[in-house]
């Protein structure tokens, strides 16, 4: 059968009149129909069978989880164009949906020609993520080669210290083995973080001790052929920066019991996070349950500016339904390994104009830091779709995280300067939204963001994900 | 009686639906969608939405003869019910619906009542006009006829 005939979707509905007509009308389009009346029971269904569907329908109305969730879901765990339905076309909740990405929002009473056309939609995306890809590549080239290898991970992590002089040899020696290898000229093979991969990686530094660990110690436990020290210098980098968001996030959590917002969640959207967590949880192979993911990305997105502003001290006012910690069962001492940050001054590079950011939610687009941290510029992704690749070596942090760090006293916030994302003032400008994809990861984002967009690459290790986006 | 009568009937009938505001086009729709595969899509959709409805009226009347009344519940209910009266075409049953959200907006709950009893009266008016239809058909599909498809 030709496209688009045979297009797996899955549509999510809890009413049940409507599933069936849905259902008769996508079938009459030739399409592949499973339905669902469990926003829950879908999740359940895509993570089982991941690659199994090509699209997904949703209605915002879902009693057991919000349509906004679990299109959030949809889209950092499987990457799957997701549409929206309801019977209200209010404005704004055409807004939130295209705001939280998804590609299309439909009106009820839905007509079968509209479901005829969602195909393109899952055109529109392939087409998009190889063109990302191949110019993901050229723009690689051609930083490698400005940069030259000084400014790799690997040049970085050298340089800012292994102070034991025994380490320091093997490294200089390592360093040397690398750069044989980096030729600019060559593109570096691009990492699939996996969920297993990623797992070994944690259990390695685990193993190690996370104010111990480095790339080298952390590759040789791991004890994965092809995987480069580079590779996992990078990667432990992001690492840091999603464990100290978690951190800044739990510190959140403690100082924000008096803070009442109405904007902010709402007992529901509370109930639903923990039962989003509850889900993650579940996720035995994945390295999303230890993470809880989807629960930070998630509480990211209902804040409402007005709380930042010199309300709190340099983090961002999450509000977290249930104890990060819990989650976190792989990580020996998160408070340890954000401290072992703190005192350092990181200047990140300004982003470059390459970067595109994902949808954000329009509640949040302004963003500035007031009052005790003067410095850091937050934006509040609540996509959190900037995807970091390994090849990718421009982090610059300044000094080397990894050893003795000296903790300066603060309970956890590192003191990190940031640059505004669009560098003008301290208001952050508007970012580019795609519209249609906005719930895509943007290839093109090279750059450690801030660091509440970086972590977020944690979210979403799953393996389909990953294999997705390095389909080519 | 003949099929050619029933038949005329029948159209005749539902275009008073229509005429009405009883249905929409949503309900051409869902005759469309009957085929062979389906030959009794549109009563099984129908009384989907029957049953499903009776449920949110239930739910409804509970909500609001509470001590407290919690209207975000009773907005969602009537919500549900919008979406899928929408989905048979049951207009009168649908504009019932926003009425009723607007009273709930004001938490109001006296009007609310009467929006409830409103609604419930549509319900039943279109219930009992989708009976006579589908008794309609299958009279003709008895006597040997098929039943026509509106345009």
């Amino acid at each position: 059968m030709p496209f688009p005939a045979g297009l797996r979707v899955l549509v999510v509905d809890d009413d049940p009149t409507w599933l069936k007509i849905l259902e008769k009308m996508l079938k009459k389009c030739s399409y592949e129909v499973t339905t669902c009346c469990l926003a829950i029971e879908a999740l359940k269904l895509l993570r089982q069978r991941k690659h199994g569907f090509d699209i997904v329908i949703s209605d915002v109305n879902m009693p057991d989880m919000d349509g906004f969730k679990l299109l959030e879901h949809v889209g950092l765990e499987m990457d799957l164009p997701v549409i929206m339905m309801s019977v209200d076309g209010e404005t704004s909740r055409v807004m939130k949906g295209v705001h939280h990405g998804a590609c299309d929002y439909l009106l009820k009473p839905i007509r079968m020609k509209e479901l005829r056309n969602i195909w393109q939609h899952v055109f529109r995306k392939r087409i998009h993520e190889v063109r990302d890809i191949e110019s993901h590549e050229g723009i690689e080239e051609i930083q490698m080669m400005r940069n030259g290898l000084d400014q790799s991970d690997d040049g970085y992590l050298l340089s800012g210290g292994d102070l034991t002089s025994g380490k320091k040899r093997k490294d200089v020696e390592n360093k040397h083995d690398d750069k044989d290898f980096g030729d600019p000229s060559v593109k570096k093979a691009r990492v699939v973080w996996t969920v297993d991969l990623h797992q070994k990686f944690v259990k390695a530094v685990n193993q190690i001790g996370f104010d111990k660990v480095g790339p080298k110690k952390i590759l040789d436990l791991m004890n994965v052929p092809w995987l480069t020290r580079e590779n996992v210098a990078s990667h432990l980098q992001k690492y840091r920066l999603y464990l100290s968001r978690l951190q800044r996030e739990n510190d959140l959590k403690a100082s924000f019991g008096g803070i009442k917002h109405s904007d902010l969640y709402s007992k529901d959207t509370a109930g639903s996070l923990c039962l989003q967590n509850s889900i993650n949880m579940q996720q035995n192979d994945s390295a999303n349950g230890n993470y809880g993911f989807s629960g930070n990305t998630i509480l990211v997105q209902g804040v409402d500016p007005k709380i930042h502003e010199g309300d709190v001290k340099g983090t961002i006012s999450v509000p977290i339904a249930e104890p990060k910690n819990a989650m976190i069962s792989d990580i020996p001492d998160p408070q340890k390994a954000s401290s072992s940050q703190a005192g350092h001054n990181h200047s990140f590079r300004p982003l470059k104009s390459d970067v595109n950011y994902a949808a954000f939610d329009s509640t949040i687009t302004q963003y500035s830091w007031n009052g005790e941290v003067p410095d850091i510029q937050f934006k509040q992704v609540h996509e959190p779709y900037l995807q970091l690749k390994d090849g990718f070596s421009h982090l610059p942090l300044p000094g080397d995280p990894q050893h003795h760090i000296p903790v300066n006293g603060r309970p956890t916030t590192p003191s990190i300067n940031l640059r505004p994302l669009n560098t003008a003032g301290d208001k952050l400008t508007a970012i580019e939204i795609k519209p249609s994809y906005a719930k895509h990861r943007s290839n093109h984002i090279r750059h450690v963001a801030p660091l509440g967009s970086a972590i977020d690459l944690y979210s979403v290790q799953s393996e389909s994900h990953l294999a997705n986006f390095h389909a080519s | 009686m003949e099929v050619v009568q029933l038949q005329t009937r029948f159209v005749e009938y539902t275009a008073s639906l229509f005429r009405e505001g009883y249905l929409d086009a949503q309900f051409t729709q869902l005759q469309q969608l009957q085929d062979e595969s389906n030959p009794d899509f549109v009563v099984e959709v129908v009384s989907l939405f029957f049953e499903d409805s009776e449920r949110l009226l239930n739910d409804l009347t509970r909500a609001l003869n509470q001590q407290s009344v919690d209207f975000k519940k009773v907005d969602a209910n009537v919500h549900q019910l919008k979406g899928s009266s929408s989905s048979i075409g049951a207009q009168r049953i649908k504009n019932a619906c926003i009425t009723f959200r607007n009273f709930c907006d004001e938490q109001n709950i006296e009007a609310s009542l009467r929006c409830l009893q409103q609604v419930k009266q549509e319900y039943s008016l279109v219930k009992n006009k989708l009976d006579t239809l589908f008794r309609l058909e299958q009279q003709i599909v008895a006597a040997g006829g098929s039943i026509p498809v509106m345009e």
